[in-house]
């Protein structure tokens, strides 16, 4: 048999294993997926040996983590490999629904047992037909969780409760520019974050009056400006907050020298309704092969049932109301944030909800940032952070065929003209003289054609539909034309391709110079034949390089933060003014630059080190003799022998910088509002925040594509002459 | 220090890693001469050069230059050109870079450099080589660029270390006498290292043979040859290598002579004083001559190989009677020898070399 037929044999039984595989879904065998540790995963796991027991059922438990948790189970479930069961946020409902990932859970939720559970959570498992979608099994939201070392009675107003002072200790501390933390403000002054008709609901007199209140709490010292939550649950845990604003997972690890007690948010004392927080139902939701399947439901229903919930109750806020009315011995904590939960305000289940955070952290963090509180300046943040909202919905582009197959036919022929151009003469007779050697590399080939022509061929493709997830049509070039017009706007107007693509290029520009000099001044030092303890200084420089760049991002985030940041401590010692580092351009940028530069000089150094053995010595000897000065050797010996090599290692750097993500959506995440973002991290936005606008993101992707692309054979051809 | 002096080195000593590879070297090259530094290789040749230089500085000793002591001064300070063995051209710089370079970093005006640069190129025939890179030269024209580097920077000082050791037989006889001549239009001292004693013989002033890290003996190239001071100079000079035969000093009736095994070799009354002594005695190839009415039989040598130059001819052989120690002799090309025959052979020299077998220096006792 001919090698290649071997090859590709081999490959389609390894791929037929593989597939069949997963298709096996015997009788009483259940998959179970959830995204809890700890505690609540411990609980589960009883239940479902319990269970096991019991009917002799055997049930696949697979904890998938949090952040991977929507996207995974929605390909696997596509592709039937996924779970039979599995526990999400209620607020996934519709968009599961609508792609038709689930199953009626009537069966585990019959309309008979609506009254066991809490009403909040029986209602968000029905839809408008009454129809059960998922089964209620637990509650999650957040409540005031205050010091009673410091606080003996809590106070029955917000206001009251910052009045209170301390030496130096805030008295609350809470995500502040988070709008989920935030939106119980909202709430109180009679808000919302998504009106009727999937309209913005950031606007008017409830959104202005919750961000002046925010201002107030923050401007007075009351409350510390920009903190993340690990930030709020380390000022509690110290002492430093005598209360937080947080959910039960703050509460489980906290030491246990920290005296504490839940209870419901305090009301504002100037709004006339109650704070309400965002509350999030977890549902059991029946994957859609669980349909004809009773013995999933049965499952579910005796995870849901109030005997399992006596279980559970030691680790969550079951949804159980029987459970609470019960006397028994339930942690205080989780009964307080039970009785939060029950005056919270579910989630809205609708997509659009989705791309209401960015614009509303926006105007927040706008208005908490401004240098001055005048009403004028709240208005202009959220007209801004309003129009913001509008220009991020997906348009309807008419899509004539005619124009995108006049796009299609003019790709085609480009790609044509250079595939032709690339050809040389007897390329197919070439070609076809080796298929012998092809055949050997068959397996490369097409792992490389699986693995990256495909899904580029799939983004392209996509590139040419418009509207959100669920409903994309057919736009042609109509993205394209969106994206290279600026959406109708000033096209350097904010948000703008054009300004993101100045944004990006300096962004490389600056951050490859740094790159590149800061390398080649180590790689010279560190080759110098007299330095001491060369080895040791080589590997801690390379550190940088070693240590995954999402863990540097996130430190450098944390060093430049503007209370409690490094940076800042360093400059108050040398008597200068703190910085709030991402409220402006110029310092956000800096400080992404900051973090790059210190990610990316490691690779220019290991290069620049080994280009510099290649010059040779004898060489910087004649320049010695010649009358050089170490300098003029330099610049005139090393530095022209070193750039063969430099050269590539450039172009290489720049096109990494260019797509630099990492750092700029986790140390600025394009603060202040998207002003620092660059193409890639703009591409996500469209993609996972403006309304999952997957088609418009694509193109995006495309046209970054292609600008390296083209940049690449530029520098190529510049190489070339210049050599 | 003599007012014409140009370059001396006085109680020079150097050591890498506490080794010494000089030890107190002592060297005075006087204006307009050319010093040829030869010794085996690692003897420290090459250190003795880049001490010079200024590209290594001594572990202690001085350099002077002109009158001045400039042991402390970099390379550039020092008005000196140096060619390196491997020649070190600017790979990235066409052949006219190459040599502009030391010029422009002194900031000569461009008319001067061209000035410079036609007269070396003409000197050297790289008139049409100037617009190249040095990967697209030949061996032979890379080394006429580095020597042209050191031209037109018209120093005080030439060095060269090895200059010719990269090129074929051919080219380094000429390129040799090229560099003689080059020496004498321009007028400056030349420092020269080299293996080769060819290239030491003919190219030196004042030839200075170094061994281990000191210096064997200083002199005329002639001189080194004649009246060397020591069996190491005697057999290091001369190709091929002088012959040297144990003997016994002998004093009888009919004069002084030396016994070397049953052979006998009559010697001057002025070594009278070294009767009974070991001896090693130094006779080199053309002392050795077939015997004739002049040249009276010494001994009698079994062939054992014969090579035919041309020009002249070298018989290889063990000497009878006296342990059969190999010998070479040099004779006229037209002798028809082969191998296997027995020649006897008388000596022509006014006076054998004769050395202490256990020091080998030198015992020649001429005032
Ligand atoms: N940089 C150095 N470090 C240590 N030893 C050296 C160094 N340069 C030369 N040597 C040693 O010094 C001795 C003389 O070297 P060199 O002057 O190059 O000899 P040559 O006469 O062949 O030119 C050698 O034994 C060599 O190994
Ligand atoms: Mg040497």
């Amino acid at each position: 048999m001919k090698p290649w037929l071997i090859a590709f044999l081999t490959f389609a039984v390894a791929i037929g294993l593989v597939a069949s595989d997963c298709k096996t879904a015997p009788k009483n065998h259940i998959v179970l997926w959830h995204a809890y540790r700890g505690a609540e995963e411990q609980a589960l796991l009883e239940l479902t040996a319990r269970y096991e027991a019991q009917t002799g059922t055997t049930v696949e438990v697979l904890a998938v983590p949090f952040l991977a948790y929507a996207s995974k189970l929605s390909s696997a479930i596509e592709r039937e490999q996924g779970p039979d069961l599995f526990i999400d946020a209620h607020e996934r409902l519709g968009s599961y629904r609508d792609d038709g990932l689930l199953a009626r859970a009537d069966d585990a939720f019959p309309k008979s047992d609506i009254p066991r559970y809490d009403t909040i959570a029986s209602a968000v498992a029905r839809d408008e037909d009454g129809t059960a979608w998922g089964v209620p099994f637990a509650l999650k939201g957040v409540a005031l969780i205050v010091n009673t070392n410091l606080v003996k009675d809590v106070p029955d107003s917000i206001e009251a409760l910052v009045k209170q002072r301390y030496d130096r200790i805030y008295p609350l501390a809470y995500e502040a520019e988070s709008a989920y933390v935030h939106a119980p403000w909202l709430h109180a002054f009679g808000g919302t974050m998504l009106g009727p008709d999937d309209s913005y609901g950031f606007v008017g007199e409830p959104a202005r009056r919750s961000v002046a209140f925010a201002r107030r709490l923050v401007s007075s010292g009351a409350v510390p400006a920009g903190a993340d939550g690990a930030l709020v649950k380390q000022l509690f845990e110290s002492g430093k907050a005598a209360a937080i604003i947080g959910g039960p997972g703050v509460v489980s690890e906290l030491p246990l020298s920290v005296p504490y007690r839940v209870v419901p948010l305090p009301p504002l004392h100037e709004a006339s309704l109650r704070p309400e927080p965002f509350l999030t139902v977890e549902l059991l939701f029946l994957a859609q092969r669980s349909a004809t399947r009773p013995e999933v439901s049965a499952f579910a229903r005796f995870l849901a049932s109030d005997d399992s919930a006596k279980t559970r109750v030691r680790a969550q806020v079951v949804a159980n109301s029987s459970t609470w009315r019960n006397t028994d011995a339930i942690a205080p904590h989780l009964r307080a944030f039970h009785e939060a939960a029950l005056a919270s305000r579910p989630m809205s289940t609708r997509v659009a909800m989705r791309a209401t955070w960015e614009p509303v952290e926006q105007a927040i963090r706008a208005v908490l940032r401004a240098q001055s509180d005048d009403a004028a300046a709240i208005d202009a943040a959220l007209a801004e952070s309003a129009r913001r909202f509008e220009s991020a919905k997906p348009r309807a582009t008419s899509a004539s065929p005619a124009r995108g197959l006049t796009a299609l036919a003019a790709t085609l022929f480009v790609i044509a003209i250079i595939a032709y151009r690339n050809t040389k003469p007897r390329f197919w007779s070439g070609l076809r003289a080796s298929a012998g050697a092809y055949a050997y590399v068959m397996h490369a080939a097409i792992a490389v054609f699986l693995l990256v022509v495909l899904p580029l061929a799939a983004g392209a493709v996509t590139s040419f539909f418009s509207g959100s997830r669920n409903h994309m049509t057919y736009a042609g070039i109509g993205n394209y034309v969106d994206i290279l017009t600026a959406r109708g706007g000033p096209l350097l107007g904010y948000g703008s391709f054009y300004r993101t693509l100045l944004v990006t290029v300096g962004w490389t520009l600056i951050n490859v110079a740094c790159h590149v000099t800061i390398g080649l001044c180590l790689a010279v030092l560190l080759s110098r034949p007299l330095l001491r303890a060369k080895g040791i200084y080589r590997t801690l420089l390379i550190i940088p390089w070693a240590v995954p760049s999402y863990v540097t991002a996130l430190a450098y985030k944390g060093m430049f933060h503007q209370q409690f940041g490094a940076v800042n401590a360093l400059l108050r010692n040398f008597g200068a003014q703190p910085v709030s580092w991402f409220s402006q351009f110029s310092t956000a940028f800096a400080a992404n630059v900051a973090t790059n530069v210190w990610l990316g000089f490691p690779f220019m150094m290991v290069v620049m080190l080994g280009a510099l053995t290649n010059v040779p010595k004898d060489v910087l000897e004649a320049a010695d003799i010649d009358g050089a000065t170490p300098w003029q050797r330099f610049r005139h010996v090393t530095f022209p022998l070193l750039l063969p090599q430099l050269a590539p290692a450039v172009v290489l750097g720049a096109v990494w910088t260019f797509n630099m993500f990492n750092v700029v959506f986790l140390v600025s995440g394009g603060e202040p509002d998207n002003q620092t973002d660059i193409l890639v991290s703009e591409a996500y936005r469209w993609a996972f925040t403006r309304h999952a606008q997957y088609g418009y993101a694509a193109a995006y992707a495309v046209l970054i594509f292609g600008i390296l692309w083209l940049t690449s054979r530029f520098s190529r051809r510049w190489q070339r002459e210049g050599a | 220090m003599t007012a014409s002096s140009c370059c001396e080195v006085r109680n020079l000593v150097k050591a890498f890693d506490r080794t010494n590879v000089l030890s107190n070297v002592n060297l005075t090259m006087l204006s307009g001469t050319f010093t040829v530094l030869v010794g085996a290789s690692g003897c420290g040749k090459s250190t003795l050069l880049r001490t010079v230089s200024g590209l290594e500085s001594p572990t202690s000793g001085s350099i002077w230059m002109g009158g001045r002591d400039v042991t402390a001064l970099p390379p550039k300070d020092r008005d000196i050109a140096m060619v390196f063995q491997s020649y070190a051209l600017y790979p990235h710089l066409s052949v006219r870079e190459n040599l502009a370079f030391g010029l422009r970093l002194r900031r000569t005006m461009d008319a001067e450099i061209n000035i410079r640069i036609a007269e070396a190129s003409a000197m050297l025939g790289l008139a049409e080589l100037l617009d190249r890179l040095p990967r697209q030269l030949s061996g032979g024209q890379r080394q006429r660029v580095a020597m042209g580097r050191a031209i037109v920077r018209r120093p005080h000082m030439f060095l060269f270390d090895e200059p010719l050791s990269n090129l074929d037989a051919a080219l380094r006889a000429e390129v040799r006498v090229d560099i003689r001549k080059l020496h004498d239009r321009m007028g400056g001292t030349t420092l020269y290292v080299t293996h080769d004693q060819v290239e030491a013989m003919t190219l030196a002033d004042t030839l200075c043979l170094l061994r281990g890290g000191t210096i064997e003996q200083i002199g005329p190239p002639l001189a080194l040859f004649d009246q060397p001071v020591s069996r190491y100079v005697a057999e290091f000079l001369g190709s091929p290598k002088i012959n040297c035969l144990d003997g016994l000093v002998v004093h009888s009736p009919s004069g002084s002579h030396i016994a070397i095994g049953k052979n006998t070799l009559a010697i001057p009354n002025r070594y009278g004083q070294l009767v009974e002594q070991a001896v090693t005695v130094g006779l080199r190839p053309h002392h050795l001559v077939p015997a004739s009415f002049d040249a009276p039989q010494f001994g009698t040598i079994l062939v054992t190989f014969y090579e035919a130059l041309g020009f002249e001819s070298y018989v290889h052989g063990t000497l009878e009677g006296a342990d059969d120690t190999t010998v070479v002799m040099r004779i006229d090309p037209g002798h028809r020898i082969a191998r296997g025959e027995s020649l006897a052979v008388g000596i022509r020299a006014e006076h054998p070399l004769l050395f202490d077998p256990k020091t080998g220096r030198s015992l020649d006792a001429r005032p």
